[in-house]
């Protein structure tokens, strides 16, 4: 593992200086279009059902219409108006890429934590158990239980987190490694703290950075998986607006109507790729080269 | 000319080779017209015919008794030559049988003669004692084959051949159509020593190979009684997906995409490609249970059809390619109830009857799978529109093996798809209590009664007549919700020739008569 | 840079301890397979009647799949029977899958091995290229291009292409793989041409911006200044020392991209029905075939573990510092 160089160990400073890590960021191109692409695919989602011109679910011409009047972006395979489901359809891929991000981020995350403070067997007993979830490809382990259980969306959600979880703890488990040996982490240990408010009032707080960064490239691993469920007829089920669903549902009609295909796909690329760009903006801000972009 | 044509010609009238090169339209229906290939052009022997298809998988069997999924009627009908048919005039016609006929004026016993000189694949004589057998299999309460559902008056045991090519069957009622009946899908001729694993038959090609959920391959059969096939080789080619299917075919690696969906012959048709059409070759109805709630209650179902924007549906599930019905099926058998006006949306109307019936906000489930292309869109266009009625349609998309697991036959309100055969099959097939697919359990004392009277009813023009009847009650008060017919769509290359658009058959690629297709 | 101690004994006691650590996981990836297919709703002798499910029949198939016997004595049948190299039958097919599942599984293997033998240089290249010209013009292209690649789902650049190359503005390529059942993939190489450049397409936007973050980090180093300061070229230094000390984590970033590259040959090998272990798996899914399910799983879990003990291992034998056995 290569050393990082930045986290820095005082908590108090002064108000100018708080989160030196972000206002370098913000320094950079990449994090500014990142969060622009971000802010626009967000508020796409969240404002766009109240600016649609009809119901998601109405019928406005034959399906696979090309764009004319009613339907700006043509209909897609059901006679829908393509512009009102792209409008709809970010709601879902947002709260459920959002929600893996954070089960697999808090999950990781504590574990991580535990693994590499504690270290011996609990550290051991952890680390096999990611290896376990890793060892699995994530769309396997998602279709595994998929197919036993039915494709229901929080157990789409909560098995993409559980997978995304291992990349993450093994980040916070090298971290927590490097800050335990630390004098302040020492010292509070040494004066009788508990474990669980040493590891999350002393320790976490020097993690949030890398963390931050992890965050944001599991939040577009995570869009990609979703996607991919959908992709293969699992995920969202129709008549529901979603993007993923989209991109599967209108695929077959793509050299008819491309829009309906398209739009989706240029939103999700756009929320992905704000989402990188973001992360690559705080990684670069934070020098860290190693373990946040080293481990998918 | 080739050789094949010409024996072709020594067939006698009635042969199906003949009927093939009939002028189009001499029969009745509208104008048909050929697959491409220069006007006149000669049909030309050779060639390896490609035939792409999807909704196989890997539970796909050559057993002919077991045929559900659309690969393995394609390959039944290669394998093996039925008893009959209904053609492309939505006529029964004879293939295998010379002739079915009742045997007593009561229409209690039949008499099914085979032609002479039928060969099974091996060399072997096509006898009564092979047809014995094979009615004898199709019925046999241990294979569990739906055939047996099929011809339910057939007394197994009472099969008699009568000479060399001809055999007597006793039924336990007298069945004036029972011809009609006979000539389904599952009724097939096989030898006596038949072996599912290397299977022989009777019809125009013989076995090469079979990977199931993958593809199979048969060649040739040179004494297939109706003319041999043009091409040397038929391969028939399972796909997961309609676009990896459409795909083939644009990419050359098929010659026939057969059983597309609207948008898939739509993506063909925009790179010129020639797309099959057989109108109104099936129906997709919502089944209403009418012996629950809330569908117990005949208002509630008239509501329901009043609800339907049938036009809409044709529209939006098939991309026009289709026809609004009017809860009635058989449209091409005689006794059809034309002239009762077209049912059309009524949403006032069905807000007052369900208000009658005391259920002004309903909520339901409607069961569905993707069995077929349209029968999940239905649903949801149906759902939509319903909306407007105060009505909330949930529609539950279940895998198929869940969904004929948990929920045919049981669920209260459902889907499922016919081909549009004769009235009275069809009416047989799922509409009456012993019915095997009655999922609405229609049960109706007057229209069970008129059933057993067209059963008993030997003159053409009067059991016509008591179709209509029961296709009034149908109307009426049925449990069937047909809002619509669907075309059946094939693809076909440039290089294709032989098949017909615009024929009355029950299944796609003129019903799956290969044989008469040829490669230029 | 430590001295290097050759000393054999710990080598092998890591390697030996890996092992069994890998076996271990394996175990444990079986049991969670096993228990996954337990936690099905409907029965499954029921689903794969389907429409002619009767209560007779429902029992009988019961019995034939002897689903009727406790848990652990299922396991335990079931994992024997594995390890002896008797997958069971196919619950669909009512026949054994394992010659099935071997041809499968090489066409699988030989797509990845072509894809990644593809794409591993390539991201090299460019991951270096990028490295030592960070920030200039063409750097910067490469550095959006890539992120902007690789936040698209890989089937979407698997349709896009095909609409591309194959059936609408060009048709150089087949757009479908249509490989006969039990003939290898090698026999018709033109239908691995899409799926590869798919792949390439997903995998390279991403892998080389790990390496141009490795390589960025090494030229970074205190070692790489004081060559500077030597007066030693660019180039040199990129070449003889900080390539070197980038490959371990481009190993281990690389491992861990190929098995991402599992999931994504899934989704592509759907997308354009490659007669491989993904399409195998999906349609096993779409049957509730359970013992198809199972061995599937397990031989991807087992690829990526061996793909994991194999960078450890290139690992291990490209550090002198950690042969000491002193591993984390």
């Amino acid at each position: 593992m290569t050393d990082h160089q930045s986290v820095s160990a005082p908590r108090r400073r002064a108000r100018g200086e708080r989160f030196p890590t972000l206002r370098r960021a913000w320094r950079y191109g990449h994090t500014k279009a990142g969060l622009v692409l971000l802010v626009l695919v967000v508020l796409m989602a969240v404002v766009g059902p109240a600016i649609a011109p009809h119901s998601p679910t109405e019928f406005v011409g034959r399906p696979f219409a090309p764009p004319g009047q009613g339907a700006l972006l043509g209909t897609d395979s059901l006679g829908h108006d393509v512009w009102t489901r792209v409008l709809y359809g970010g709601r879902t891929v947002l709260w459920t890429s959002i929600a893996a991000t954070v089960i697999g981020m808090v999950l990781g995350t504590t574990l991580g934590l535990y693994a590499g403070f504690v270290r011996g067997a609990v550290d051991g007993l952890i680390s096999r158990s990611l290896d376990v979830v890793l060892a699995f490809p994530q769309l396997v382990l998602v279709l595994l239980f998929v197919s036993m259980l039915g494709s229901h969306l929080w157990l789409i959600v909560l098995l993409s987190g559980v997978a995304i979880a291992p990349g993450v703890a093994r980040v916070s488990r090298g971290m927590t490694m490097d800050l335990a040996t630390r004098d302040f982490v020492r010292s509070a240990e040494l004066l009788g703290l508990g474990r669980t408010r040493l590891l999350f009032g002393e320790v976490l707080p020097g993690l949030t950075s890398p963390l931050l960064v992890e965050a944001t490239m599991r939040l577009m691993w995570s869009i990609g998986l979703i996607a991919g469920v959908s992709f293969l007829g699992f995920g969202v089920q129709a008549p529901a607006a979603d993007w993923g669903l989209m991109i599967n549902e209108n695929r077959n009609g793509f050299s008819l109507q491309p829009w309906a295909v398209l739009a989706p796909v240029t939103m999700l690329g756009l929320l992905a790729s704000g989402s990188g760009l973001v992360a690559e903006g705080l990684s670069r801000a934070l020098a860290l080269v190693s373990s946040a972009e080293m481990n998918p | 000319m080739t050789a094949s044509l010409s024996r072709r010609s020594l067939m006698g009238a009635g042969a199906i080779g003949l009927a093939a090169f009939a002028v189009p339209g001499l029969t009745s229906c509208s104008t048909s017209s050929e697959s491409p290939g220069p006007k006149g052009a000669k049909p030309v022997t050779g060639g390896s015919l490609r035939v792409g298809l999807t909704g196989g998988g890997s539970t796909e069997s050559l057993d002919p008794h077991f045929q559900f999924l659309a690969p393995d009627l394609v390959r039944s009908f290669a394998l093996y030559a039925y008893l009959g048919e209904h053609d492309g005039q939505a006529k029964p016609s004879p293939l295998l049988a010379e002739s079915v006929e009742p045997s007593d004026a009561k229409a209690t016993t039949w008499d099914i003669r085979l032609r002479k000189g039928l060969e099974f694949h091996n060399g072997k004589t096509v006898s009564s004692d092979d047809l014995i057998f094979s009615l004898r299999r199709m019925l046999d309460p241990a294979m569990q084959s739906s055939g047996a559902l099929l011809l339910p008056w057939v007394d197994a045991q009472s099969l008699k051949a009568m000479d060399e090519r001809t055999v007597r069957v006793t039924l336990d009622r007298s069945v004036s159509i029972f011809d009609e009946a006979l000539f389904n899908f599952l009724t097939t001729v096989l030898p006596v020593d038949f072996d599912p694993a290397n299977p022989v038959g009777a019809g125009p090609f013989k076995f090469d190979s079979f990977t199931p959920g993958d593809r199979s391959v048969f060649t040739r059969f040179d004494n297939y009684f109706a003319g041999s096939s043009y091409v040397d080789q038929l391969e028939v080619i399972t796909f997961n997906d309609d676009t990896a299917q459409i795909n083939a075919l644009l990419g050359s690696e098929i010659d026939i995409a057969g059983g597309l969906s609207p948008a898939g012959a739509a993506v063909g048709e925009q790179s010129g490609i020639t797309v099959v059409t057989t109108p109104s070759m099936g129906w997709q109805p919502l089944t209403m249970r009418m012996d629950v709630a809330p569908f117990d209650d005949p208002q509630v179902r008239a509501a329901f059809r009043l609800i339907a924007d049938r036009d809409q549906i044709v529209e939006q599930t098939y991309s026009g390619r289709g026809a609004a019905r009017n809860d009635m099926y058989g449209w091409d058998s005689d006794g059809y109830l034309a002239d009762v006006d077209q049912r059309a949306q009524d949403l006032e109307e069905a807000r007052a009857l369900l208000e009658a019936a005391g259920l002004t906000d309903l909520t339901i489930d409607l069961q569905t799978t993707p069995a077929l292309p349209g029968q999940v869109e239905i649903c949801q266009v149906f759902a939509e529109q319903a909306k407007a009625a105060g009505v909330t349609v949930n529609v539950n998309k279940s895998t198929p093996d869940v969904y004929y697991a948990k929920h045919y036959l049981s669920a209260e309100f459902a889907t499922d798809t016919f081909a549009n055969v004769p009235y009275l099959n069809n009416t047989l097939q799922c509409q009456l209590s012993t019915s095997p697919y009655n999922a609405t359990h229609w049960s109706d004392d007057e229209f069970n009664a008129l059933y057993d009277k067209a059963l008993s009813t030997t003159d053409a023009a009067a059991r016509a007549a008591v179709i209509e009847d029961m296709q009034r009650i149908q109307h009426e008060r049925g449990s069937l919700l047909i809002a619509a017919s669907f075309d059946g769509l094939d693809a076909t290359s440039t290089q294709v020739n032989g098949l017909r658009s615009n024929e009355s058959w029950a299944f796609p690629m003129n019903g799956y008569h290969l044989e008469r297709v040829w490669l230029s | 840079m430590a001295v290097v101690t050759r000393d054999a004994a710990p080598r092998v006691h890591w390697l030996v301890r890996r092992l069994l650590a890998s076996l271990a996981v394996l175990f444990v990836v079986s049991l969670v397979v096993f228990a996954a297919t337990q936690a099905l709703p409907s029965d499954p002798a029921e689903a794969i009647l389907g429409r002619d499910a009767t209560p007779e029949r429902v029992a009988a198939l019961r019995d034939q799949l002897n689903l009727d016997r406790s848990l652990p004595s299922q396991y335990v049948s079931w994992l024997g029977g594995i390890l002896q190299g008797d997958l069971g039958e196919s619950l669909t097919r009512r026949a054994p899958f394992a010659d099935a599942l071997v041809s499968r599984f090489s066409n699988s293997f030989v797509l990845f091995a072509v894809a990644s033998l593809i794409a591993v240089p390539l991201s090299l290249v460019f991951g270096v290229l990028g490295a030592t010209r960070r920030d200039s013009w063409g750097d910067r292209v490469g550095v959006t291009v890539s992120l902007l690649l690789s936040a698209v789902p890989e089937f979407v650049i698997g349709v896009l292409l095909t609409l591309l190359l194959a059936t609408t503005v060009f048709h150089i390529f087949t757009p479908v793989a249509l490989v006969p059942e039990g003939e290898s993939i090698l026999k018709h190489p033109e239908a691995m041409a899409l799926p590869v450049l798919t792949l390439v397409l997903a995998v390279v936007p991403y892998l080389n911006r790990l390496v141009r973050a490795a390589m960025t980090d090494t030229l970074g180093a205190d070692y790489v200044q004081m060559a500077r300061l030597k007066g030693i070229s660019e180039s040199q230094i990129a070449r003889r020392h900080a390539l070197p000390n980038t490959l371990i984590p481009v190993v281990q970033a690389s491992a861990l991209v190929m098995a991402y590259l599992f999931s994504g040959v899934l989704v592509v090998e759907f997308l354009f029905r490659y007669p491989g272990l993904g399409t195998m798996l999906a349609d096993a899914v779409a049957n509730r075939d359970l013992p198809v399910i199972q061995a599937v799983t397990l031989v991807y879990a087992a690829s990526i573990v061996l793909l994991n003990l194999s960078a450890d291992v290139l690992t291990i034998w490209l550090s002198p510092r950690l042969r000491t056995g002193d591993v984390r």
